[in-house]
């Protein structure tokens, strides 16, 4: 089965094809243009240059946050738009947990940081583990040991100091958090340098096959009752948007 | 016979529209999943959260749109969408949803101006219009008098140069304590009022112009509303509203008459929401009705934003073959381009 994988929920725009989870094409961009001017050109040449028509396609995922409100919907829409057509299911990634692939099988606790602007951070912590399987052949499972949730930027050296252990920061984060945290309780921190902490179509490629190896496929689409359809996908913004979080604070006051 | 079948979406505000025609006469489908009391409780549109609505929605209303046109993805000839101006959240929406259904579906994709659409709603219910046509454009972000010579072919004569009719409609309906939607909770206000009890001004621009001015009017009636207030008298809503309104009704219609005598154009469209309006629906037929000019407007649900108006406008620019490329953005500022400076005199 061939998967595109679409990730915008962030500067990049990153995306991916892998036929029976074998990895196939990859696109990345980090520009100044918009999202909406590069993802569904990028997403017609990947398919182009692999040979393949968009009917060709058995599902698409995408990244569907935490990270930028608008480029979490470019993405989700376009995902959505086409899958919706082609009649596939659309799966939505959380995009922390793709970065994590960009740590697989590091022995620190792998600490994904996204800007979530207003001084803090998205944030989550993971850690790979290998273990056995049933027949005692090595399986990596990837640990969350904090969910992903908006962490302010002055607090991040005391959050990752109350674990022991040492950490490596990913994600586009990873550097500015790492100069941050110096000279503070977790100035061991390290972070991935440059493209290297970013997230990207391959990594997404691992989420959406570690996923679907775990849950098995989602069921075939019309099936009676199949509300929400199979291509909807629902947004993480973990954030409430503001207008709501200034409604509810004067609820309570009142 | 022309068969071209066009899906038409709408997200540049508040409202989640889809709807399907058929030959440029028969509207298929028609949805429209507004959010207008998911806004009520903020006493205005949040872009973030229509945005948040529209995602949400989307995917839903073209499905729907699509099951009662009996039609699939395969059948449509192009696929037709806003992209502004509005709401930059809420175009990107539909234009990314938009983009990659016509992508994925193999179909051409048609670049919709939402003022265009406005315009072309009138073409809903009158097919067979015809040109040259004077066009009055009202809604709450845009107040233009255009003069069109065919299809797709504008002349912008003359646009307002500080709010829209509809915002000051909103402006003022909020300073009244009317609430939200302003524009028919001012006019069912009106009702009770008497038009003549507040002698507010109609800005006369320079002569020649076509242009509107509406600040002046929405500060004058937040003035005599202070004014009350200061003095502790009970200033009524109701006149106030009608007052008020037959003032906009006034500025708009005599613009629009001088511009129907000058340029010897024999038929009027209206169009935009405020064109809901029953005032200026009155004032305009009965101007319209004493010079022998036809007169048309859409009904009131297609005054208001709908897919309906942006397929039949897709349909046009379809024929022209205006066709969009996968690279389409939002643009939240677009403006109606005027035809002729861009190609050469009329």
């Amino acid at each position: 089965m061939n998967i595109l994988t679409i990730d915008t929920a962030t500067s990049a725009t990153a995306l991916s094809l892998s036929a029976d989870g074998q990895l196939t094409g990859e696109s990345f961009l980090r520009t100044e243009k918009p999202h909406s001017e590069k993802v569904l050109p990028l997403t017609e040449q990947l398919l182009a240059v692999c040979g393949l028509q968009p009917a060709d396609l058995g599902l698409i995922a995408v990244a569907r946050g935490p990270g930028s409100f608008t480029g979490i919907r470019i993405g989700i829409a376009t995902a959505q738009g086409m899958a919706q057509v082609l009649g596939i299911p659309a799966l939505g990634l959380c995009s922390l947990d793709i970065v994590s692939w960009a740590g697989w099988g590091r022995p620190e606790d792998i600490v994904v940081l996204l800007d979530a602007r207003k001084n803090e951070w998205y944030m989550a912590r993971y850690r790979w583990r290998e273990s056995a399987d049933w027949a005692g052949a090595a399986v990596w499972r990837r640990e969350t040991l904090e969910p992903p949730q908006a962490v302010a930027t002055r607090d991040l050296g005391e959050r990752l100091a109350a674990r022991p252990g040492p950490v490596l920061l990913a994600g586009e984060g990873a550097e500015r958090a790492g100069r941050d945290l110096a000279g503070g309780p977790a100035a061991g921190a390290r972070a991935l340098p440059g493209a290297l902490a970013l997230t990207r179509g391959a990594c997404a490629a691992r989420e959406a096959a570690y996923l679907l190896g775990a849950a098995g496929l989602p069921a075939p689409p019309g099936a009676p009752g199949g509300e929400p359809p199979l291509w909807q996908v629902e947004p993480y913004y973990i954030r409430l948007p503001e207008a709501e979080v200034r409604r509810r604070a004067a609820e309570t006051k009142a | 016979m022309d068969d071209t079948l066009i899906l038409g979406i709408e997200t540049s505000c508040d409202e989640t529209a889809a709807a399907v025609l058929r030959g440029g006469r028969r509207l298929l489908s028609h949805i429209i999943s507004s959010q207008t009391e998911t806004h009520a409780v903020f006493g205005g549109v949040v872009p973030e959260i229509a945005s948040r609505e529209h995602c949400l929605r989307l995917g839903p209303v073209v499905r729907e749109a699509l099951t009662q046109a009996g039609a699939g993805f395969s059948d449509l000839s192009a696929v037709a969408v806003t992209y502004g101006p509005g709401l930059v959240g809420s175009l990107l929406v539909g234009v990314s949803g938009a983009k990659a259904m016509a992508f994925a579906a193999g179909k051409p994709l048609v670049a919709v101006n939402h003022l265009e659409a406005h315009i072309y709603a009138n073409f809903l219910e009158h097919p067979d219009l015809e040109f040259p046509l004077l066009a009055l454009l009202v809604s709450g972000g845009h107040t233009h008098l255009i003069l069109l010579s065919g299809h797709l072919r504008y002349r912008v004569l003359g646009r307002t140069r500080d709010d829209a009719a509809g915002e000051a409609f909103d402006k003022v309906a909020r300073a009244l304590g009317l609430g939200y939607p302003g524009g028919p909770r001012l006019e069912q206000a009106a009702r009770d009022g008497d038009p003549a009890a507040f002698a507010f001004p109609r800005a006369a621009l320079e002569p020649g112009s076509w242009d509107f001015s509406f600040s002046g009017l929405k500060s004058a009636v937040l003035n005599s509303l202070n004014r009350a207030r200061l003095k502790g008298e009970d200033l009524r809503v109701a006149d106030a509203a009608a007052s008020f309104q037959e003032a906009v009704v006034d500025i708009l219609a005599r613009k629009t008459v001088a511009a129907l005598e000058a340029t010897g154009v024999r038929t009027l469209a209206l169009g935009g929401g405020v064109a809901a309006n029953q005032a200026l629906r009155r004032r305009l037929r009965a101007e319209t009705a004493a010079r022998g000019v036809a007169f048309v407007y859409p009904s009131p649900v297609y005054c208001t934003d709908n897919g309906a108006m942006v397929a039949m406008c897709g349909h046009w620019r379809y024929l022209a073959s205006s066709f969009a490329d996968w690279r389409l953005n939002a643009v939240p500022g677009l403006i109606l381009h005027d035809f002729y400076k861009e190609n050469g005199k009329m």
